[in-house]
């Protein structure tokens, strides 16, 4: 996702008047010398016949996109004499050149300005569009400039690029904007709570429940309850959304925790990211960094890409290989998966589910083990029918729910200051469980009792205590107590159950309980 | 031929009428069968028998009270007969092996084929409980449509009372039914609701002078049993629970409801309600079919 310096090398000789651009480029790159000799034209200014070449270096790397329009305009009139002489030396360019002479947005900026200021340059000329997304880099001398005429302006001599007026940042709003809020939601108490517990441990949540049930509802809400990004972070999705090129025009930073929802027909690549024209996209795992990927009707997600999404949930990042090289995006985002109990979306209820239990079965198989392995609270979510019923309350609003977050995320803070890679429950490994979650005499009774009545895998029991450690965060308690160990076995993972029932009409799971 | 295969051949005896064995409640319907194959040791002529049939997309509620009657059924020494189909004849046979009782399937293909798989648990468990699985056709013989129709007479043959628990207008479960009735077997038929397809089979067939399954001591009483059921599921001893154990018991449904349901009429916080449902799960008060989901058990 960092940029990296090209060297434009304008060179102007005798011999017949035709330019030339070499360095392993692209067509698009190619193209920029006749979008630039038109703007100069057009600007009142003609080529001089000359033979021009321009070389862009490092030549050995494939160069693609219209971020070298500018560059190559301002070496040509540098190397025509139409610019003043004075060093640029430790100034960058970038932007897109049109006809008309206008300088255009470009993906990336936010980018390539960092690793400008990386490499020691002291300022760099981006187009005006851009120039709130280059500001967010803080100690970087940002020019704008909207067309042709205003860079002749600038580059007229030292004194006037030295004078050019500065764009200063915009004042950045301080809270993060959310659509939506958990006070819209009604008598879901069971499953908010369960969202908020997710969101303080930073715990992968699957949400079942039949149609219509508030699911998604519910899993929309979710980024506006995680603490609030810290500038670091905000920056870091920036980028990503400016490579992709999906950051607003004009914004400087993205703003907020990004949710992602992407159908269940995506293929792997659109996933993970992959190469298309101008290089390498993020996917919407990158685009999800921060915040929460949504993975709606999780059973109809090809294999393929839910297998695909293991190892970068693992390593939360992204490596994507290709034949131009090796591509990394961070990705750590919290997953939120939704199912319904079949393909239609209403059993258990007889009357409007004609699924068979082979079909029922069938989708219920469809969800990939591994993923199902990550996910730390299952979640029935109760069914519409009964909420109409009922004198539904509001529940908490988005902003109570997230104070107690935030608090219970200091606590996690805290504990683990001196882990090295955890910094929330959700992340702890088995070593950091057993650590941080030691149970006294009377709760590993109570376990033991739950071991057997329920028949949990050690698994299941590691993912109990990962949940009753934040259970207990949030109750800010110091011990993991009885109470949070029951609240957390409530939330148990389905994936015991998913497997065993021997046909969906829930029978084969009494196997066990005779067994016992 | 396998070792299995061969294991499992020797332990299938044949039966024809001329077998002392056969069984007397089959020499006695309209078009017996001429042969069965049996593995496991048959219902006893002197023993009663009930058929527990329904619906194989059944109800969550068909499917618990299928269990339980079935369950209360071989507590009670009562043979539990069906056709270990998905759905309802499953589930009262679960219920008949977790009473340990003895149940017997028959099969509408050759017993060496476990028709449909996903009763493959419940396969083995019937016949390591001692139950028997029974079929007129020969090992090998595929599950076609039309053995099942015709298995149907044999269930409700080797029954004294059939109970229908689910079916929709129109079912195989009819057949049965009319098997039944042409072998002078009394009928039970689980009442529902007018609007639910899955009742309707059951309410024509009470409309049509079916009796009426109120409880499992009707059951009992047609089988000349004595109607006192063991008295654990209705009145508990609830003195071992707490307060608040006690409130929460109090509110629980016999069929399960989603804890959204419970948390407003109990009014307490989840964190609490959770603590105390799993108290009583532990205590054996109460049971999650599902996650999220709980009922009195």
């Amino acid at each position: 996702m960092d940029g990296y310096l090209v060297s434009v090398q304008v060179d102007e000789s005798f011999g017949l008047p035709r330019s030339l651009i070499v360095g392993n480029v692209s067509a698009s790159v190619r193209e920029a010398l006749d979008r630039c000799a038109v703007a100069l034209k057009n600007g009142g200014m003609a080529l001089p016949p000359r033979r021009l070449t321009i070389n862009l270096q490092p030549a050995d790397i494939r160069k693609d996109g219209t971020w070298f329009d500018l560059p190559i305009l301002t070496g040509m009139l540098k190397a025509m004499g139409m610019a003043a002489d004075f060093p640029l030396s430790d100034y960058g360019f970038f932007g897109e050149v049109g006809l008309d002479g206008q300088i255009r947005h470009v993906r990336g900026t936010l980018s390539l300005v960092a690793c400008m200021k990386e490499a020691g340059y002291v300022g760099a000329v981006v187009p005006e569009e851009d120039v709130q997304e280059a500001l967010v880099v803080e100690g970087m001398d940002i020019i704008g400039i909207k067309d042709v005429g205003e860079l002749l302006d600038l580059l007229k001599s030292e004194n006037a690029f030295r004078t050019f007026p500065r764009p200063s940042p915009e004042r950045q709003e301080k809270s993060e904007k959310y659509d939506y809020d958990f006070s819209e939601v009604r008598g879901q108490e069971y499953a908010v709570r369960a969202a908020m517990i997710a969101a303080a441990g930073n715990h992968d949540i699957l949400l079942s429940g039949t149609a219509g049930s508030g699911k998604t509802m519910i899993a929309k809400r979710i980024p506006g309850i995680i603490p609030p990004l810290s500038r670091e972070d905000d920056i870091e999705i920036t980028k990503i959304y400016s490579v992709a090129g999906m950051l607003p025009k004009g914004s400087a930073l993205y703003g907020r925790r990004p949710f992602r929802a992407p159908h269940h027909t995506i293929t792997t690549a659109a996933l993970l990211g992959g190469s298309s024209q101008g290089g390498i996209m993020p996917g919407e795992l990158a685009l999800a960094h921060k915040g929460v990927l949504f993975l709606d009707e999780l059973p109809l997600f090809s294999r393929a890409s839910i297998e695909a999404l293991r190892q970068p949930l693992e390593d939360r990042k992204v490596l994507i290989n290709r034949l131009q090289g090796s591509f990394s995006y961070p990705a750590e985002c919290m997953l939120v998966a939704a199912m319904n109990p079949c393909p239609c979306g209403y059993y258990p209820d007889r009357n409007r589910c004609k699924c068979t239990p082979w079909q029922i079965r069938a989708y219920q198989r469809g969800i990939s083990r591994p993923i199902l392995e990550r996910i730390d609270l299952c979640v029935e979510v109760s069914p519409p029918e009964f909420r109409d019923a009922v004198e539904a309350r509001p529940s908490l609003s988005s902003a109570k729910i997230r104070e107690r977050v935030i608090q219970a995320r200091k606590r996690q803070a805290s504990r683990f200051e001196k882990e090295a890679d955890v910094r929330v429950n959700g992340r702890m490994g088995i070593r950091e469980i057993e650590k941080f979650c030691p149970l006294s005499e009377n709760e590993l009774d109570f376990m033991k009792k739950i071991y057997t009545l329920k028949g949990l895998s050690m698994r299941t029991y590691h993912k109990i205590l990962k949940v009753a450690r934040t259970i207990a965060d949030l109750e800010e308690s110091e011990n993991i107590s009885i109470r949070h160990l029951s609240e957390a076995v409530s939330y148990r993972s389905l994936e015991d159950r998913l497997y065993l029932e021997e046909g969906a009409d829930g029978i084969g799971g009494q196997r066990n309980d005779r067994k016992r | 031929m396998t070792a299995r295969d061969e294991d499992f051949r020797k332990n299938v005896r044949e039966l024809t009428q001329l077998d002392r064995e056969f069984p007397e409640r089959l020499r006695n319907i309209p078009d017996p069968p001429d042969i069965i194959y049996v593995r496991g040791p048959l219902p006893e002529d002197d023993v009663p028998s009930a058929a527990i049939i329904g619906a194989r997309d059944a109800s969550p509620y068909g499917l618990d009270i299928a269990r339980s009657i079935g369950k209360t059924l071989a507590m009670r020494g009562v043979n539990v007969i069906s056709g270990m189909a998905a759905g309802i004849d499953a589930a009262g046979q679960w219920g008949a092996v977790q009473g340990g009782g003895r149940t017997c399937a028959v099969f509408g293909c050759g017993l060496d084929i476990c028709y449909p798989v996903s009763n493959f648990n419940l396969y083995e468990e019937i016949l390591n409980s001692g139950g028997s699985i029974v079929s007129e056709y020969p090992l090998g013989s595929p599950p076609l449509g039309w053995h099942f129709s015709k298995r149907n007479r044999i269930i409700s043959g080797l029954a004294d009372v059939v109970l229908v628990i689910e079916a929709k207008e129109r079912s195989g479960t009819s057949i049965t039914v009319g098997n039944a009735l042409d072998q002078g077997k009394q009928v039970f038929a689980l009442p529902g609701r007018i609007t639910d397809r899955l009742s309707q089979g059951c309410n024509r067939l009470i409309r049509e002078g079916a009796c009426i399954l109120t409880g499992v001591e009707d059951v009992l009483e047609s089988l000349h049993l004595s109607r006192e059921v063991e008295q654990l599921d209705f009145s508990r001893d609830l003195s071992s629970l707490g307060e608040d154990e006690r409130a929460v018991y109090e509110i629980l449904p016999d069929q399960a409801v989603h804890v959204d349901a419970l948390i407003a009429k109990s009014l307490l916080p989840f964190q609490k309600l959770s603590e105390i449902l799993l108290s009583l799960e532990i205590l054996g008060f109460c049971e999650s079919p599902k996650s999220g989901y709980y009922r009195k058990k």
